[in-house]
């Protein structure tokens, strides 16, 4: 059985290396080319929607802004008005006390 | 460092072939092929050398094989294209020796398998299989010398058979 001396040899003979199928190569390139496209796109896509998303986030904060902005006006405006208000009622009650008029009655003025 | 293109047509029979002998089914191998090397185009950058490339694709093609036979294994048992019964012609011994060899390779547990076509296919030494698929050397030697005996006797049973078979 001389064929079994060197069995190591019939393993390399039969696992020996074997070539890759014409073509493998151009459709693993294929393959690679059409994966970095595609996470190219996503890339893109996810971009996009952090665009998209800082503006609709940017146009909450601004709105949000103007909001206070207008808030603090209008309280400003009622301290002013309050303000004229009390210093007009202060004008009234020296003129009041000029002519000699301590109190107002309710039913007098109403007259 | 060479581009990818240049890698792929380098190593792809490597990879291939080491598939191929694990698998025993070329659609199988080539997918396998095609998957570790779009990995391999994920990874390039990390990696330092051709040299550490050409470790790196045999240690995941490797794995990767291991892996698809458990699969296959347990989906549906071996998948093997090289099932044909030896023909009884002297002349074509060689080759029906060698089918047959490569019948019963299919046959082993998948890390015996992947370790015998990595020593036999690349010639790799046993640090560098254990290495590769870290485990220790002493289990690559002992799986191996196993495997090749098993694979001796068992060749040599069907071979003393059909020569038996062929006399009568």
């Amino acid at each position: 059985m001389t064929e079994w001396d060197n069995f190591e040899d019939h393993l390399r003979a039969s696992l020996r290396r074997v070539e890759a199928p014409a073509g493998l190569q151009e459709r693993i390139l294929h393959a690679a080319r059409l994966r970095r496209l595609r996470r190219q796109l996503w890339l893109r896509a996810a971009a996009v929607l952090l665009l998209v998303i800082s503006a609709a986030a940017y146009g909450v904060f601004w709105r949000l802004q103007v909001r206070a902005r207008q808030a603090e006006q209008a309280r400003r405006q009622l301290e002013l008005a309050i303000q004229i208000t009390n210093r007009r009622l202060s004008q009234v009650e020296q003129q009041l006390s000029s002519i000699g008029v301590k109190t107002i009655r309710f039913e007098e003025v109403s007259q | 460092m060479p581009q990818f293109a240049d890698l792929l047509r380098e190593h792809q029979s490597l990879v291939y072939s080491l598939a191929y002998h694990a698998l025993g089914d070329r659609a199988a191998a080539e997918d396998l092929t095609q998957e570790v090397f779009l990995a391999l185009h994920e990874h390039l950058g990390k990696l330092e050398s051709e040299a550490h490339v050409k470790a790196w694709l045999m240690r995941v093609t490797a794995n990767r094989s291991i892996d698809e036979i458990r699969r296959r294994r347990y989906r549906r048992g071996p998948s093997l294209e090289q099932t044909s019964e030896p023909v009884r012609e002297p002349l074509q011994e060689e080759m029906v020796l060698r089918d047959e060899v490569r019948r019963l390779v299919a046959t082993l547990p998948a890390t015996a398998r992947t370790i015998l076509i990595l020593r036999y296919q690349e010639e790799l030494e046993l640090a560098e299989i254990a290495r590769l698929l870290e485990v220790p050397v002493q289990t690559v030697k002992s799986r191996l010398h196993r495997s090749v005996n098993l694979l001796r006797q068992r060749i040599a049973r069907k071979f003393s058979a059909a020569r038996a078979g062929r006399q009568a």
